[in-house]
């Protein structure tokens, strides 16, 4: 079997389940962490990586070959993830609830907590100006690919992109992350 | 530089695409910007600690209960998808004749069918069901239904054995037909349209055979075992005469009349 992606969907789409496993094993990771960076919750990000797949399941007759398949998962798992933060209202929720716990400028940090500060600095963002920073920062996709998963042009990404950055380096400084 | 332009050559830096001449384009423009130079010295180290964020490994067993979530969903949701469509073509097809018919295996029928009370007659015709399948999940608790004589059959010279039942509810009738079959044979059901009017049917191996409706039978060819359950609207409280005819290379193997009554 060759295990390039639209091979692995042509497979999948014949009923042939081994197929989807490999798609499943490829992307699960990214989407996982695309899902944990958005939510911050890691069941809810196994939650969303599962309704993710599911969708993509169910949805796969309709995936069109002329894009890659990444992109069109990623779309599905970013607005899985939206769907879930904004039912949640968990950005909110979690602003609040850590808002006590901010260190002042001279607690800066320790290199060991940056991943635990950056994912709480992201929370303060709109997921709007979030989901742009992890799918350049953590994902490592190029402006027209995150134009297309959120379809958007490519100019507001980076728009959102230059915004986001700076937005986060404001919450970053003023919790001793950077 | 217009802002629009900063934006853009900070955002190339920070993500390595600037060429050299933008580079030194943004130089300069730093040079003599101390704001600029700080907000891009500050997105830039920014950029870089985003770098040092460690990707979490998710649990162990993910891929297994995607997986796993996956089939349960196929089965689910081609099972439910077609109980529906065909419950409501049972209930709604108020003017068109529709059939449909659904495979499962071991089910028991017992269906939802007293909402048939509100069907009205409806015009007859002919139609070919084999573009429809499903599944279907009965809740025989849930419905009552009477059940009638049972029939069995063997012919052993054809290697063809069977067996027949018969339900019915208020406005229901059920014929239930396990089928063995070495080779070929066509079966024909065959009913009073005064007194029955087919309304669905499944089987437990979709893909085997064909089928064709008419006005007053159910006609399907099968091999290897299987098993039919034909749903029809009772017209009247009238006992309703049934025949199910067993035949291979025109000849008549079995035959067996039924009567559904109160």
């Amino acid at each position: 079997m060759v295990d390039d992606d639209l091979s692995l969907v042509q497979y999948s789409l014949k009923g042939d389940q081994i197929a989807f496993g490999k798609l499943v094993e490829k992307y699960q990771r990214l989407v996982f962490n695309l899902a944990l960076n958005m939510s911050k919750d890691y069941d809810d990000a196994a939650d969303i990586t599962q309704s993710v797949f599911l969708k993509v399941y169910e949805k796969l007759s309709t995936f069109n070959p002329k894009y890659k398949f990444f992109s069109w998962l990623y779309r599905i798992a970013v607005n899985e993830s939206l769907n879930l933060v904004q039912k949640q209202g968990r950005t909110e929720a979690l602003v609040e609830e850590t808002a006590s716990d901010i260190p002042t400028p001279d607690g800066a940090v320790e290199s060991g907590d940056v991943t635990q500060g950056i994912q709480d600095a992201l929370l303060e963002l709109d997921v709007n100006y979030r989901v742009v920073v992890i799918l350049k920062h953590f994902q490592d996709l190029s402006y027209e690919e995150i134009a297309l998963i959120l379809d958007i042009p490519e100019k507001l990404v980076k728009s959102r992109l230059f915004t986001a950055r700076t937005m986060l380096r404001t919450i970053c400084k003023r919790r001793g992350v950077v | 530089m217009t802002e629009e332009k900063f934006m853009e050559l900070v955002n190339k830096e920070i993500d390595g695409l600037n060429s050299p001449r933008e580079s030194e384009e943004l130089k300069v423009y730093l040079q003599s910007n101390a704001e600029a130079r700080e907000l891009s010295q500050d997105l830039l180290k920014l950029s870089t600690v985003l770098s040092r964020v460690e990707e979490v490994d998710p649990p162990h067993s993910l891929t297994s209960d995607i997986l796993r979530a996956v089939r349960t969903s196929g089965k689910r949701s081609s099972s439910e998808s077609t109980f529906v469509r065909w419950i409501k073509e049972l209930v709604e097809s108020r003017t068109t004749f529709q059939y449909a018919y659904v495979f499962s295996a071991g089910l028991i029928l017992g269906i939802a069918l007293y909402s048939l009370v509100g069907v009205h007659p409806s015009t007859s015709g002919v139609a070919d069901p084999s573009s429809l399948s499903g599944s279907i999940i009965i809740n025989s608790a849930a419905y009552p239904f009477t059940e009638g004589p049972g029939y069995q059959f063997t012919v052993e010279a054809e290697s063809v054995s069977g067996s027949i039942v018969t339900k019915r509810s208020e406005n229901l009738a059920v014929i239930e037909l396990d089928i063995q079959s070495a080779g070929q044979v066509e079966v024909a059901i065959q009913f009073r349209p005064e007194t029955l009017r087919f309304k669905g049917f499944s089987q437990s191996q979709p893909a085997t055979g064909s089928r064709s409706v008419e006005e007053s039978s159910f006609r399907l060819t099968t091999q290897g075992n299987n098993r039919y359950i034909l749903a029809f609207e009772r017209l009247t409280k009238d006992p309703s005469e049934v025949a199910v005819t067993v035949v291979r290379n025109s000849t008549e193997l079995h035959r067996q009349s039924l009567k559904i009554v109160e």
